[in-house]
């Protein structure tokens, strides 16, 4: 690893722990702190429970939104590492690098509070935990050892977030290349047709389409690891991980070819 | 040694912004790019930079490429009229960011630069006015361990104290480790005792390139009656000139015909670099550029 890549990465690693910091900040302020105040001066501190609050902030989910969203902030770092004499390839490896350290950081503190809070607050057993979670569909396809199926979420989780951080790069970079004009244009195209395409995706499960889907939805089935003879908690996990892998490879690579592409707006 | 600028093309939107670019920019040296506005200055100078991409062309330092180049981009610092630090970050913050990218950053000179310009470095950089933005970016080109630094208008917003104590530094600084400048701006007498070499960009294209003594050997002002001026600038390279009065001043750039007779009347001496300029860049007159 070249000096300059060194230092790029651990910038954006320390900025990034520092956003998340706040975040995780913020999320214990509007769902702790602003409901023990509305309940204090609104009298009904009894109906307010501390520990149940504090259990139920879904870490997981938020970490989700901040990757996606702060690996989509593309021109305020470009600009800056421009200015400092970075290249536009080394600031794409350190992104990537965030994001990786960054995934399986957010994964660990998510597991921690999940097992460690939330799980002893509801009185469950951390198999029990597993059952409830995203993964449940998988829970169980790696046999009855908790160890194995814990590390089997954990790496699942990770993908999912290396995913959405890919995701959020390859939009972020294409987003910083369009003028303001036409980004406003996307900004209010894409939610009317995506509300468009979820009206026709509700009428076509409804029956109401003379489009036949069968081949769509059976792959959307082998993508999930569905398998027909087996329960939920059974799929298989290794389809849904290695779609993952592929769509974090084809998403980093469109993030790279459009960050090759950046400039400075005049 | 050098950087290399060779056959630049810039358009945008169909509209030729640099025509066809050919520079050396040697080590150790300052220069001065001067253009009128929109000549294709802090666009020659973002391409350089690798900020933006040349519609064709090359641009390389010491034979290494400077498009995605960490080692080259490195080598070179730009100081642009266009902010592209973080609104909201403190300028220590800043100055620790240069430091962690760019390597041995004089903090103590950056320090000391800080006190005479009195600005504060636990500032925000969103909250300093136009000139302490640029005092700031300034004191980053002249403490950064870069070979070559370019400044796009560095003297923008700032008083005329403060442009005095930045040509001091600047000095001093290139004295103590010479370095090279490229110094783009439009108050040109402020900087014409400063800079060895000039590129003039007029029209997008680079119209003069040379040294400073030399380019002004070669421009003359031919002052005197009307009549007996006219008749000794007949054939001469007349790049502008003046009338007051019956009293003419024609501006030529090129050589003077040693065999011509000078009329007693007429009184010939070398322009400044502003005067020259000036009617280089003023297309109202014809001039011809050799």
């Amino acid at each position: 690893m070249s000096t300059k890549l060194r230092a790029v990465t651990r910038y954006l690693i320390k900025e990034q722990f520092q956003l998340l910091g706040w975040t995780y900040l913020c999320l214990f302020a509007a769902f702790v702190i602003l409901p023990f105040l509305m309940a204090l001066f609104t009298g009904n501190l009894k109906g307010f429970s501390f520990i149940s609050t504090v259990s139920d902030l879904g870490l997981g989910v938020v970490f989700g939104f901040f990757i996606f969203m702060t690996m989509s902030l593309t021109y305020e770092h470009f600009k800056l590492l421009i200015q400092n004499g970075i290249s536009r390839k080394t600031f794409w490896q350190a992104r990537i690098l965030t994001l990786l350290v960054m995934s399986v950081a957010g994964e660990f503190i998510a597991a921690l509070y999940n097992y460690g809070v939330t799980a002893p607050v509801h009185h469950h057993s951390a198999s029990q935990f597993l059952d409830a979670s995203t993964y449940s569909l998988y829970a169980h396809y790696f046999g009855s050892n908790l160890a194995i199926n814990l590390g089997a979420s954990f790496i699942f989780s990770c993908l999912f977030f290396i995913g959405l951080g890919t995701t959020g790069m390859a939009l972020g970079s294409i987003f910083s290349l369009l003028t303001k004009f036409v980004r406003r244009i996307v900004i209010i195209t894409i939610p009317i047709l995506g509300f468009f395409f979820l009206v026709f995706v509700t009428s076509t499960a409804a029956g109401n389409s003379h489009y036949n889907f069968e081949g769509l939805a059976n792959f959307v089935k082998f993508l999930l690891g569905y398998q027909a003879n087996g329960a939920a908690g059974n799929f298989n996990p290794w389809p849904p991980m290695l779609t993952m892998v592929i769509g974090s490879i084809i998403m980093a690579g469109i993030a790279y070819a459009f960050n090759r592409k950046l400039r400075i707006k005049q | 040694m050098s950087i290399q600028i060779q056959a630049v093309n810039q358009s945008f939107h169909g509209q030729t912004i640099l025509d066809n670019i050919n520079l050396t920019i040697e080590p150790q040296k300052i220069y001065g790019l001067l253009g009128r506005n929109g000549a294709g200055k802090s666009t020659l100078l973002n391409i350089i930079s690798n900020r933006i991409f040349a519609t064709s062309g090359t641009v390389t330092l010491d034979e290494d490429s400077l498009v995605d180049n960490d080692h080259t981009l490195g080598r070179l610092y730009l100081m642009s009229e266009v902010n592209l630090y973080n609104e909201r970050t403190k300028l220590t913050k800043l100055l620790d960011v240069t430091t962690r990218f760019y390597g041995d950053f004089d903090r103590d000179y950056a320090t000391q630069l800080a006190a005479k310009f009195e600005l504060d470095l636990n500032a925000r950089f969103g909250k300093l006015s136009t000139g302490y933005r640029t005092i700031f970016k300034l004191i980053v080109a002249l403490c950064v361990p870069a070979d070559y630094i370019f400044l796009d208008e560095p003297v923008l917003g700032l008083d005329a104290n403060h442009r005095e104590l930045f040509y001091q530094e600047l000095i001093e600084t290139y004295s103590e480790r010479p370095r090279t400048f490229v110094i783009s701006t439009h108050l040109i007498e402020e900087i014409a005792n400063l800079i060895e070499h000039v590129f003039v960009l007029d029209q997008h294209q680079i119209t003069v390139n040379g040294s400073v003594p030399d380019i002004l050997d070669r421009s003359y002002a031919i002052t005197g009656p009307d009549a007996d001026v006219r008749q000794y600038t007949t054939g001469l390279n007349i790049i502008g000139q003046d009338q007051l009065g019956g009293i003419t001043a024609h501006y030529v750039y090129g050589a003077l015909e040693d065999d011509r007779p000078i009329p007693d009347t007429v009184k010939i001496e070398h322009l400044d670099l502003q005067k020259l300029f000036v009617n280089l860049t003023n297309h109202q007159e014809v001039a011809h550029v050799n």
